[in-house]
């Protein structure tokens, strides 16, 4: 559900980006989703088809890249990519493990065609 | 009152004393300020066409040969606007040494309950104040109101969780004294409210052992991200067939293993002086 608000955001972060340029057609905005951000991608298109209408990104192509997760063990170090909020160490099989990335909400870069 | 401002991502959420009626509120719109551009960007999608067999790559809008594209490297974080203002917050919290808990659960997990018994229990030893999160209604900060308490609702409407611009102008409403506790009970979901900062001192996640006890596996973010767990309603495990607390408690530090797990019934009263304890031991530390 908080989709919508994530939308929003990224509407006016993309706004923000484009205050001083002059007058142009945004044609694709880059996304960095994690695979543990807590966002449903679906969702979250759909919810920027809602929030970019009638705006400078209504007919932008949104492009989601997906970040996969890993963690870093608190006991032995071992870095590894995590499947889910369980994963244990494949190395010492310890649970207490430290997400390193897979939490990324990132507006990573705008295309505007002049 | 409310500042209608440009705070942008926010839905539209009021602020409501307790006892109040639903017709007497200022809204505080959260107006966007991107709806009065010009939208002629998009206008050559609807080109017609018919009969022309050169226009049919027109669809592509953006790639008409004479048009150059630039790439604008952003790499920002999307809620880095909520996080300033969670930071603003948190700073005004470490100023005036009040120790700010955001409660996350899920609705009927016992957090009023365990806000009117805390509160009955260290009320008279330090202020408190309450910020309630609900979609609709006063219900919540009426039963705050009701023990003395300053308590301040945020309704957001359809909204599913609280934003930091709602507590950073819940806080000029309330303008809470120093050397206090602030609980802000978030609205009841376990999902959206992990992704929002506050500004919290500290995060909890509420759970009791009727919701099962793989509800931590079953929504690892909301436990992955707070400090401390209070298990509530203790007092309903022998009439749970089946319910393990254990196995709840162990299925919670496995998620997160820093987890400080505290066992209580605010019901019964059972584990509370702990809890107490532990709360103003932390508005002493600061």
């Amino acid at each position: 559900m908080h989709e919508l608000s994530i939308a929003l955001s990224i509407i006016d972060l993309a706004n923000e980006t484009l205050k001083n340029k002059e007058q142009s057609v945004v044609s694709e905005i880059e996304l960095e989703i994690g695979k543990f951000a807590g966002v449903d991608t679906a969702a979250l298109l759909t919810a920027l088809e809602m929030a970019s209408a009638r705006t400078p990104f209504s007919s932008a192509r949104f492009r989601i890249t997906s970040v996969k997760a890993t963690a870093k063990c608190r006991d032995c170090g071992t870095e590894f990519e995590l499947e889910n909020y369980l994963s244990s160490c494949p190395a010492c099989k310890s649970f207490r493990t430290m997400v390193i990335t897979g939490k990324e909400l990132r507006l990573k870069s705008i295309i505007i065609n002049h | 009152m409310c500042t209608s401002g440009n705070t942008g991502s926010s839905e539209p959420f009021t602020l409501r004393r307790p006892h109040s009626e639903a017709e007497k509120q200022e809204e505080c719109h959260h107006h966007r300020h991107h709806h009065d551009h010009e939208h002629g960007h998009h206008h050559h999608h609807h080109h017609d066409h018919h009969g022309d067999h050169h226009e049919h790559h027109h669809h592509h809008g953006h790639h008409h040969g004479h048009e150059s594209s630039e790439t604008i490297m952003v790499e920002q974080d999307i809620l880095s606007k909520n996080r300033n203002v969670a930071e603003r917050n948190r700073g005004y919290f470490e100023a005036k040494n009040i120790f700010c808990l955001n409660l996350m659960s899920s609705p009927g997990s016992g957090k009023t309950t365990l806000l009117e018994k805390t509160i009955a229990m260290i009320g008279d030893k330090t202020p408190v104040y309450v910020i309630e999160g609900d979609q609709q209604t006063t219900n919540d900060a009426d039963r705050i109101d009701a023990m003395g308490v300053i308590a301040l609702q945020i309704n957001t409407q359809n909204g599913c969780h609280l934003e930091a611009e709602m507590i950073h102008q819940a806080l000029h409403e309330i303008k809470p004294k120093e050397n206090a506790l602030l609980f802000i009970e978030n609205v009841g979901n376990l999902v959206c409210p992990s992704l929002f900062d506050l500004g919290e001192s500290i995060r909890v996640v509420i759970v009791s052992p009727a919701e099962g006890d793989d509800k931590p596996l079953k929504y690892p973010s909301i436990f992955e991200t707070s400090q401390v767990c209070v298990i509530n309603k203790i007092d309903l495990v022998p009439h749970l067939p089946g319910s393990n607390l254990e196995k709840l408690k162990e299925n919670a530090l496995r998620v997160n293993p820093s987890l400080r797990v505290f066992e209580l019934s605010a019901y019964t009263g059972d584990g509370m002086e702990t809890w107490c304890d532990y709360l103003l031991s932390e508005v002493a530390a600061h």
